[in-house]
Parts: structure tokens; C-alpha cells; sequence
């Protein structure tokens, strides 16, 4: 763990990539001290659904046992901390640590923003750190230690935040998620599995020339494995296209496919 | 004497006794007879509704009456702010008294209505526990309903406080109600509950959300201003699930000194559900 997370500083602070946008948050959880006896689940759960962000017909998980509420959080919505904490409060009892799961991509400018961000990543969690074609060559080292550990493979992040925090505050962590977070809106995820890629000028060349690919919203190529993965927002992609734009470039592609979803420990389902 | 037999003896103290217990009871890891400090969320509603049968006799007058009360009050509480519920228990009453003359007298009505504030000024949550402290102030509104009413508005006050934890919960509380109606029906009385209780089960589903099933004892005593007192005992069984309680106990008297003309209590049998909505 010490590896990965001096490996994410280095790759943090670097300010790797993603469009800033809003905070893609899929999921909540929070620690809920108070909690012991079965009807505390409903007022919990009748609470928690007259936030913004939380659908009428949502499933509310309680744990009376682990003293936990997981709620499923809207997309498009905002996550807002003080609203969960209130709601929390108004059903009866004292809202703890918030746990968000969040889907999407980092963008960090400065090492005071990498440094909170390894201060808030739970130790268990997957990251996927994508990298901005072009911007990464003195950082050679680092990229292939993270995608040695498989940190560019998932696209699921998972953040835990504990203690009062105010979203409203701008240097709170809650401000880094919520502004610094742009949600990975993918459809669909190929790799081209080429014969020779030969060198790194190699893979940058291709990455810039499928980037320029309508829909194609993010790639990267690793001349070491010769595969090239390319992040769309076609449901369903002509992979020809992406053939032979790559043999344009005097390279020989020996098979592209579609990868499934990736699931949310990081895992290709 | 007459007015005594058919309402202040029989149905005032024990409709009185019978309704604050069920009101201040309906709320979250409450007893069957005593009240709780938790209170429904912003809000929420819990409604409770019983059934309670009680014997009453050993007459002390020439009457020798033997009376069978049943009463099924219905509570709500709704949680107007997350520490402020309101209360109110609509108490029907059906009693039939026998005497030992072998006439027989039926009658059914509703009793006097308890509406209560209980405000919560003290609340130490931890993991898996909970320790709360409330007030409750209110008043007995008269129904006018002879012979079930006392015809009398009557002040109530009250504490209640409560701890907490998954496997097991205590709790006591203390009311008073000063009765303003003259003669009999106007002494005082205070009641105070301990009640205690043990997860016999309990369980956890996905779909279903937690359950648990709780053994539960109470000491309920009475006192009244003419110098009537009563100590009970009350075991009970309690179904919880995330939207409902189903709920069985009886009470049984331990300890009775009940002044003439007042009856003693054989038992009293109590079936509840609870709803949380």
C-alpha cells in the first residue's frame, strides 16, 4: 500500500488529467451512531428519501448490527454532505463518517490537492488515474508502477471522509471531490491489440490520432504490451474504424475487441 | 354513591392508567405499559393500537361487584420537530360490572383523551446505543362521554428516559396527573415504570431490512392522593421489524392497598401492534 500511494502522489501531483465537472457520486454510506432497534431502519430510511438526491423508490440498506446507511445517490444531482448529515438528524440520531463511492476522474493541480486526496482514498479502494496523452513522458516510471498495480484499469473510486466536513468550505476535501471530480461518462471500452508498437513516440502517435476519432474520449497505449485502450461514447463502436485508422500509422493490428463492463472492485465483469 | 359506582370507582383511575400507558408507550423500544424517551423522526407518525383486557374485583362495598374492562386505545404520535412529539389517545372503553346482587350493567363509551407534548432536551448516541431524556407536558381533555369521563380537564407531567443497545434496553419515567374534578375522581395520581428488555433474536435481510425479537419485564406502581397504591408485574413479548411491532404481556399485581371504594386489580391482558409511517 505504501507503493501505491507514493506511486498516486507522484502521479497526482504531476496534474494528470480529466475535464473538471461535477462529482459524480453513485453511492453513500454513513456510520450512524444511535442505531439499536429496528425501527430506527424506517426513520433512517423515511429521511433519507426527501433528499434531492436519493429516488423516492430507493432501496435504503440499514444495518442496525454495523451502525451503517448505504443509499444509492442520484445522478445529476450534486452530492451535498450537510443535507445527508441533516436528514440524518432529523430521523433521530447523529450522523458519523460519510462514505461516497464515486465514479469518474481526478483532476489535481497541486500537491496539497494530491496529498488530501491520498488522505481521503480508503486503503481498499481501486483508482483509476487517467493519463492525458502527451503530458506523461518524465513520468514514465511512475505510470507503469501504477499500471503495474492496476491503477488505470478500473474507473470506479472510492473516497471516505470522516469527521464534520462542509462542502461549502473551499479547502475542505468535500470541495476537492465535489469540483475537482469529472464524472468518466463512457459507453464503451476497446483494446486494440497491435504487433509491433515498438516505442513510446509510437504510442503517443496513436493515441493522438484516435483521440481525434469522433466519440473517442480518452486512450492509452503501452508500447510494452502493444495494446492500445480506447474509452468511447459509442454504445456500440465500429471497431474497423479503429482499425485502420491505427494502420494508417504503418502498424499492423492483429485483433481489437470490445471489454466488457468494468465492475466496481476493478474487475472486468 | 351511586355516580361513584358507575364511573370514579371503576373506569376513572383505571382508563386513566390504562391510556397514559398506552400513549406514552408508542414510539420505538417502548414497553407494553410503560413510556420511552425515543420519539418518531421529522415528520413520522407510529400508530399503536391495543387491546386491554382487565378483571377488577375484591369490592370492598356491599356491592360486590366484579368488573371485566376492555379498552382499545388509540394512539398516534407524530414527530412535529426531530426532538418535539405530540401525543394524543383516543381511549374506547366497553366494561361490564357484576354484581353480586346478579344484576349485570353494560357500557361503552370513550374514555378521556390524554394529548401530550414530549420534548426530548437530552439525546448521547454512540455506536449501537442510545441514551435519551425527555419531558412530557400535556392535559387529560374531557369527552363528557358518562361514565367513562372524569368531566374534568386534567394537567399532566412527566419524565422520561431511556438507554439503549442492540441486545438489550431499560427504561423508566415518572407521571403525575392532577385531577381537577371534585369528589373521588379528583385525587391525584402518580404512576412510574421500569422496564427492561432482552433480544431473544434478531436478524438482518437485504430485503426485509432488521428484525428482532425481545423479552421484556416491567414494574408498573400506582399511587393515588387518597392513599390507594398498586405494584405490578409485567412480562411481556415483543416483535420488532423496521415498520411494525407486534406486542403481547399481561400485568400482574405484586402489591395492593386499594382504599374503599376502589377494586382491586386480578390482571390485566394487553395484544398491540405498532405502525411506523
Amino acid at each position: 500500500m505504501k507503493l501505491f500511494r507514493s506511486v498516486l502522489a507522484v502521479a497526482l501531483s504531476v496534474g494528470f488529467i480529466a475535464e473538471p465537472g461535477p462529482a459524480a457520486v453513485e453511492q453513500v454510506s454513513v456510520r450512524v451512531d444511535g442505531l439499536a432497534c429496528p425501527f430506527c431502519a424506517y426513520n433512517i430510511e423515511k429521511r433519507v428519501k426527501t433528499l434531492e438526491g436519493v429516488e423516492r423508490d430507493a432501496r435504503i440498506v440499514t444495518s442496525i448490527e454495523h451502525g451503517i446507511a448505504k443509499f444509492p445517490w442520484k445522478s445529476g444531482i450534486a452530492f451535498d454532505p450537510a443535507a445527508v448529515r441533516t436528514a440524518i438528524r432529523e430521523a433521530g440520531f447523529t450522523p458519523r463518517e460519510l462514505t461516497v463511492t464515486v465514479t469518474g476522474a481526478i483532476q489535481v493541480s497541486s500537491n496539497r490537492d494530491a496529498q488530501t486526496m491520498l488522505e481521503l482514498v480508503d486503503e481498499d479502494a481501486k483508482l483509476t488515474v487517467l493519463v492525458t496523452p502527451g503530458e506523461r513522458a518524465d513520468q514514465r516510471e511512475s505510470w507503469d508502477q501504477m499500471r503495474a498495480l492496476g491503477l488505470l484499469q478500473a474507473a470506479k473510486l472510492r473516497v471516505r471522509v470522516e469527521g464534520e466536513v462542509r462542502a461549502d468550505s473551499a479547502d475542505t476535501p468535500w470541495s476537492l471531490i465535489l469540483h475537482k471530480w469529472a464524472p468518466l461518462e463512457y459507453a464503451a471500452q476497446v483494446v486494440a491489440e497491435i504487433d509491433d508498437l515498438a516505442c513510446e513516440q509510437c504510442s503517443t502517435r496513436t493515441m493522438r490520432a484516435l483521440m481525434e476519432l469522433d466519440g473517442v474520449i480518452h486512450v492509452e497505449a503501452d508500447y510494452e504490451t502493444d495494446r492500445v485502450h480506447i474509452w468511447t461514447r459509442d454504445e456500440a463502436p465500429d471497431l474497423r474504424v479503429f482499425r485502420e485508422r491505427i494502420e494508417t500509422l504503418g502498424f499492423k493490428v492483429t485483433h481489437v475487441h470490445e471489454l466488457d463492463e468494468v465492475s466496481v472492485d476493478g474487475r472486468d465483469k | 354513591m351511586a355516580r361513584i359506582t358507575t364511573r370514579s370507582i371503576v373506569a376513572g383511575p383505571l382508563v386513566v392508567l390504562t391510556a397514559l400507558g398506552g400513549l406514552s408507550t408508542a414510539t420505538h423500544a417502548a414497553g407494553l405499559n410503560t413510556n420511552v424517551a425515543l420519539t418518531p423522526p421529522l415528520d413520522g407518525t407510529i400508530l399503536r393500537l391495543q387491546f386491554r383486557y382487565t378483571r377488577l374485583f375484591n369490592d370492598p362495598t356491599s356491592l360486590d361487584r366484579e368488573v371485566h374492562l376492555s379498552v382499545q386505545p388509540i394512539t398516534l404520535v407524530y414527530g412535529a420537530t426531530p426532538n418535539l412529539a405530540l401525543i394524543g389517545t383516543l381511549p374506547i372503553i366497553h366494561r361490564k360490572i357484576e354484581f353480586g346482587s346478579g344484576a349485570t350493567k353494560r357500557d361503552t363509551g370513550i374514555g378521556d383523551i390524554p394529548l401530550l407534548v414530549k420534548y426530548r432536551f437530552f439525546q448521547d448516541d454512540k455506536p449501537q446505543q442510545t441514551t435519551r431524556w425527555a419531558m412530557i407536558g400535556g392535559a387529560e381533555v374531557p369527552t363528557f362521554d358518562d361514565p367513562f369521563s372524569s368531566e374534568s380537564f386534567d394537567p399532566i407531567i412527566g419524565t422520561v428516559w431511556t438507554h439503549q443497545r442492540l441486545d438489550w434496553w431499560i427504561d423508566w419515567d415518572v407521571l403525575y396527573k392532577f385531577n381537577t374534578a371534585g369528589g373521588i375522581a379528583g385525587d391525584d395520581e402518580i404512576r412510574a415504570d421500569v422496564a427492561a428488555s432482552l433480544t431473544l433474536l434478531s436478524g438482518e435481510s437485504v430485503n426485509r431490512g432488521p428484525w428482532s425479537l425481545y423479552a421484556i419485564g416491567e414494574i408498573n406502581a400506582k399511587y393515588i392522593t387518597d392513599g390507594s397504591a398498586q405494584v405490578f408485574a409485567s412480562p411481556g413479548i415483543q416483535l420488532f421489524t423496521s415498520r411494525w411491532v407486534v406486542e403481547a404481556g399481561v400485568q400482574l399485581p405484586v402489591y395492593q392497598d386499594m382504599k374503599s371504594p376502589r377494586l382491586e386489580t386480578d390482571f390485566t391482558f394487553v395484544l398491540s401492534v405498532r405502525i411506523l409511517f
